[in-house]
């Protein structure tokens, strides 16, 4: 086995109407503004705003094309293979990197419960990457406490490495080098993630169902969020994203993608074809992988193994970030990550949408950069532009004043968002009509939920769009990031936290409307959207660290908690009521 | 074993038992190649070119 798999006619036909949709509509966005520009004769800088506008338009359609492809439901449910006997070995990874003990245990305990109710043998494996000797004395003491209490000794497993070469890859890397043979298959889990025993009865069944399948991975629902931003994150992430994930799905093919976590791999397929090298150099463009999922997802395919999506499985868990600077620490990473994929888009023999893959991963991160150098072509536009000549012939009588071409740029920021708005407002309608719309508290406060969503990333989007351009600025300068340790849990911010954080943004604000006001003052209005969020940074990122708007943003694992979420809330409580003190007298 | 206990950190070790560990079962993980080799230069390629002559 060692040919790509070549994707199928539908596949073709859906990549190729999506790319055509985003090529219509950048044209038609660059038409308009050269249209309304060009009146007053063409310039350098109008060339340069319309190239602008066509690349951010063709990426922000692009976005859209996922989720219009995404719309329509699976007309037959995906496949569900019944489990072959003997079962084949398999284990659950959980690596662990200065996590708190107690609530990864207490999530493992939960499923090792709710893999013995599916009927399962299935060894549980935690990889602990924990640096500080006080942390991995207190995840030892946890582990004891779960064997004795779990009765897991032989089923669940612990070590600790000495060095922690590779992260997170490196990890799984080591225990498929010292344990691998002995399994032949293997769920990746995060340290927050929650899988239901029945979801890896479904998973191991599949791989048995389909041997050149190497990794399927599912759409892990984000569970555990308190905050205002949080909880708008695990809405979005409920409600919108099993329709871009089922258009991710059918554009990708049998080249899909792996996110690192909540998915199963073929162990022989994995250990064959994902022994990650260190680039050459140094960071962040050398060194160790930072984004290995993508890569090791491109590396199956290379091989001739299957990776594939399924959004459709239920029983899949993660936690999210409960404020926006844990959310921008996490986007850092994956920042440094995805522009490290640049040194692979030459990587010999991978398939070509595995390289496509690897551009849009670096251009999320570099999108922001292309807005803002359009906002500045625009201002300079506007500031070189020869004043209007009332009389332009010779022996005039009447003078021509400038024609308005208003008309045309708002029909242009009409157009661009209602590329960012459309695609949310069709999965409203559509979860409606299906009656999904029913487990989000119903139509009305779905529909209530949506439009408040939008409000809330239309505030955040400027605040993301610099965190964003910071981190590639970083990336590019050279600045590496280093590997910081998850933040979970409870992320409330004091108003203090909110200003140092967000006052660079704050000034950078005030900055940008008064140099605008000065230079460009027609212009002033079209800043406001993205500059009065700015100015209002500091207050936003106070503000959404806290549990606002409740009645919002219901999602159906709060209503009727999956079996593995409740059984981890008891092992939870169970732990941290009874001896709070035992795991706290180290710290 | 003990897991009520509070834990010293200095002997944290002693609780670690070797059924703990995964087994052992080793698998081969090949390391990929993932850059092309580099190309010469110009330069290098000139030298290389030139490595015959001056040997004679």
């Amino acid at each position: 086995m060692a040919r790509v798999p070549f994707p199928d006619i539908r596949t073709l036909a859906l990549r190729a109407a999506a790319l055509g949709f985003a090529a219509l509509a950048a044209s038609s966005a660059a038409a308009l503004l050269a249209e309304a520009s060009t009146q007053d004769g063409l310039h350098g800088w109008d060339v340069v705003r319309t190239a602008l506008i066509f690349i951010t338009t063709a990426w922000l359609a692009w976005g859209a094309a996922g989720a219009f492809v995404g719309l329509p439901p699976r007309r037959r449910r995906a496949e569900r293979p019944p489990l072959l006997l003997p079962q084949p070995p398999t284990v659950v990874l959980v690596p662990v990197c200065n996590e708190d003990p107690v609530t990864t245990f207490a999530r493992i305990a939960a499923m090792d419960g709710s893999i013995r109710a599916a009927g399962l043998t299935v060894d549980i494996a935690v990889l602990s990457d924990t640096r500080d000797d006080i942390a991995a004395a207190r995840e030892r003491d946890a582990f004891a406490r779960l064997l004795a209490e779990t009765g897991g000794a032989g089923r669940l497993f612990y070590r600790r490495r000495n060095d922690n070469r590779g992260r997170k890859a490196g990890n799984i890397e080591e225990f498929i080098r010292t344990s691998g043979a002995a399994y032949r298959f293997a769920v990746i889990l995060d340290a927050d993630s929650l899988m239901e025993g029945e979801t890896i009865r479904q998973l191991i069944a599949r791989m048995q169902a389909d041997p050149k399948l190497g990794l399927l991975q599912t759409l892990p629902k984000i569970i555990g969020a308190h905050s205002l931003f949080g909880r708008a994150m695990q809405f979005s992430a409920a409600f919108h994203a099993p329709v871009f994930a089922r258009g991710l799905a059918r554009m990708q093919g049998a080249t899909g993608p792996f996110w690192g976590h909540n998915a199963i791999v073929r162990v022989n397929a994995f250990a064959e074809s994902c022994g990650l090298p260190a680039l050459s150099g140094p960071p962040p463009f050398g060194g160790h992988i930072y984004s290995h999922d993508y890569v090791e997802a491109a590396l199956l395919a290379r091989a001739g193994w299957k990776v594939e999506l399924d959004e459709t499985i239920g029983g899949s868990f993660e936690e999210g970030p409960d404020n926006i600077l844990a959310h921008a620490r996490r986007d850092r990473r994956w920042c440094q990550g995805n522009l490290q994929h640049a040194r692979l888009l030459s990587t010999p023999g991978l398939a070509p949408w595995s390289r496509f893959v690897f551009v849009q991963g670096i251009f999320a991160y570099v999108a922001p950069l292309f807005w803002g150098a359009f906002l500045v072509a625009s201002i300079a536009a506007t500031v070189t532009a020869p004043p209007p000549d009332y009389f332009p012939e010779p022996y005039q009588l009447f003078p021509v004043f400038p024609s308005d071409r208003t008309k045309e740029i708002i029909t242009l920021a009409i157009g661009i968002v209602g590329l960012l708005l459309l695609p949310k407002l069709a999965i409203l309608w559509s979860a409606g009509r299906s009656g999904r719309a029913q487990g989000f508290g119903g139509r009305a406060r779905a529909t209530g939920s949506v439009l408040t969503e939008i409000v809330l990333s239309s505030l955040l989007a400027p605040l993301m769009l610099m965190y964003q351009s910071r981190a590639v600025l970083q990336v590019l300068s050279g600045r590496d990031g280093g590997w910081p340790a998850n933040q979970r849990g409870e992320g409330r911010l004091s108003p203090g936290q909110g200003l140092v954080a967000g006052f660079w943004i704050l000034a950078a604000g005030v900055l940008s409307l008064a140099v605008v006001r000065m230079i460009a003052p027609e212009l002033t209005v079209w800043l406001l959207p993205i500059c009065l969020p700015m100015m209002a940074a500091p207050l936003l990122i106070w503000a959404t660290s806290h549990p606002l708007a409740q009645t919002l943003f219901t999602v159906p694992e709060e209503t009727d908690p999956s079996p593995v979420i409740r059984a981890f809330h008891r092992w939870h409580a169970r732990w941290t009521t009874s001896s709070t003190e035992t795991f706290d007298a180290v710290a | 074993m003990s897991a009520e206990r509070i834990i010293d950190p200095e002997t944290a070790h002693a609780v670690e038992a070797m059924h703990w560990a995964p087994p052992v079962a080793p698998l081969e993980m090949p390391r990929q190649m993932l850059e092309a080799p580099r190309r010469e230069g110009v330069l290098a390629w000139l030298v290389r070119l030139l490595r015959p002559l001056q040997h004679g």
